[in-house]
């Protein structure tokens, strides 16, 4: 059996609310283990994932067409290949527009493409608004609230967005300490790179912070990845035919 | 015998998308089961022609020959479509009644439609008043077609009304805008709407078209055809065609 191609859509409709760090994450996250991964940026600003991951982050602009057919058309490929899309604010809406009018949702099942949505929260009520309305316009996505310590700050937002599934557990981004920010938020700065072989001139304490966050996160990821097969797992087994005897599955000699 | 039905898809001016619209009636009708000839008069070379080949033939709709080629076959289908050249829909109509066609119609030994396609100057209305006359025993369509983002900024609402309102029971049909890259794209392929959308050239071989764009055209075609279900197109087709059609479905 093949396994499902997951699609990693990382949004808000607020701006600031760690997307973009997220997104990074997620991508380096993959080519840390040595896996193929692809990375769409639809910030058409300043375009800050590129920045940070130029040689496989794709920049597409969802108000023209042609960015549309970029990213869309390698994102419906079922290639067992992870994509990380990170959906700026201003794309928001227009993005999720695009997906009703060209039957994404309805397609991505049909192609073994499974499209998970990683909502940065805020304890704001257009972000708690937004959430609800994914809930109801995309049933047959895995809609995961992520909550960033540093940007949720001691608030109690579980309320705010409910969990839709077993398979769609929160995830909790722990917060960095601005020493690091201010390192780790400066491109080209690349995780992997990083664990591969840390700076010499970062010094011992904050490398042991940034490790310790990534292997929070990763790990995070990891079970996030096996909850997500596990379930593409049981939906197979559902629809797959009951097996037949031996005798009858095979035509007679 | 079934009661034939005829529609002709016209205007006086060019570059309305009367030939868009045609294309979008043969795929709604052969989606449907329902047997369809289509005649191209933008002879010789016959654009319809090109996206619906195997139901197409192009003809001079002014040449006795070709209008026996239209006419005395009309029960072969349950529907015969006529893509009218700019500038021929009135002439057309002339043909019409002076071969006995309107009266046949009258008698309702045949059903008549007329999609009317409406250009967004005001001289597309002097059009509807030209029409008119013929159209006392035909179903009217007044199409307004925003395929290609037309605007209909010369058109007052009243005066529209006024004319809109000298045709008993003209009905009126819009086409919405089609993305225009989406909209380049099948015409480049030349294959019908619906080889597009699932992803199939010409010869029914697999293509390789942008899933976006097949996307885009799938929606659009699903608004269109919900206009055609919202006039009760079928209706135009006769029982016993219906009925097949059910069957078959």
């Amino acid at each position: 059996m093949s396994r499902p191609t997951h699609v990693y859509i990382v949004a808000s409709p607020r701006p600031r609310t760690g997307k973009t760090l997220l997104a990074r994450a997620l991508t380096e996250f993959y080519r840390t283990d040595g896996r193929p991964v692809g990375a769409f940026d639809l910030d058409t600003f300043d375009g800050t994932l590129a920045q940070f991951l130029p040689s496989f982050t794709v920049r597409a602009d969802i108000a023209d067409t042609r960015g549309q057919v970029a990213l869309f058309d390698d994102l419906i490929v079922a290639n067992e290949k992870p994509k990380v899309v990170d959906v700026s604010a201003h794309a928001f809406e227009p993005f999720f527009k695009v997906i009703e009018q060209i039957g994404f949702a309805t397609e991505a099942p049909l192609q073994s493409v499974d499209p998970v949505i990683l909502f940065a929260t805020g304890a704001d009520a257009q972000s708690a608004k937004a959430y609800a309305r994914l809930r109801e316009r995309f049933p047959g996505f895995t809609l995961t609230p992520v909550y960033n310590d540093g940007i949720v700050r001691g608030h109690n937002l579980r309320d705010d967005f409910p969990a839709t599934s077993a398979t769609a557990l929160p995830l909790r981004i722990p917060a960095l300490s601005p020493t690091l920010r201010a390192i780790v938020d400066v491109p080209p700065f690349s995780f992997s790179e990083f664990r591969r072989r840390p700076p010499a001139d970062m010094r011992e304490p904050l490398g042991g912070e940034l490790n310790s966050w990534l292997r929070r996160v990763y790990l995070q990821f990891r079970e996030m990845e096996l909850r997500l097969l596990l379930s593409n797992l049981r939906g197979s087994l559902k629809t797959s035919p009951p097996e037949q005897p031996l005798d009858e599955a095979r035509p007679p000699a | 015998m079934s009661k034939p039905a005829v529609i002709i898809v016209g205007a006086d001016k060019g570059g309305v998308g009367k030939t868009t619209v045609t294309r979008t009636l043969l795929d709604y009708f052969s989606a449907r089961k329902i047997a369809i000839r289509a005649f191209d008069t933008e002879a010789p070379k016959g654009t319809l022609k090109r996206f619906h080949p195997d139901v197409t033939d192009v003809v001079d709709v002014t040449k006795i020959p070709d209008q026996m080629q239209i006419f005395d076959t009309m029960s072969e289908s349950a529907v015969t479509m006529i893509d009218v050249r700019a500038g021929l829909l009135s002439p057309t109509l002339n043909a019409l009644r002076d071969i006995g066609f309107l009266d046949a119609a009258r008698k309702g030994q045949i059903t008549f439609s007329v999609f009317h396609i409406l250009g967004p100057s005001v001289a597309s209305l002097d059009e509807i008043a030209d029409t008119a006359e013929h159209m006392t025993d035909a179903k009217y369509f007044l199409v307004k077609n925003f395929i290609n983002n037309t605007h209909f900024f010369e058109w007052d609402q009243a005066t529209y009304n006024s004319y809109f309102k000298r045709i008993k029971d003209a009905i009126e049909v819009t086409i919405p805008k089609l993305n225009e890259m989406a909209c380049e794209q099948v015409e480049l392929a030349s294959v019908p709407y619906l080889s597009f959308i699932a992803n199939k050239g010409a010869n029914g071989e697999a293509a390789a078209y942008s899933f976006v764009l097949r996307g885009y055209v799938r929606h659009w075609l699903g608004h269109v055809w919900a206009e055609y279900d919202r006039i009760r197109l079928v209706d135009i087709v006769s029982p016993k065609d219906q009925v097949r059609m059910q069957a078959s479905r």
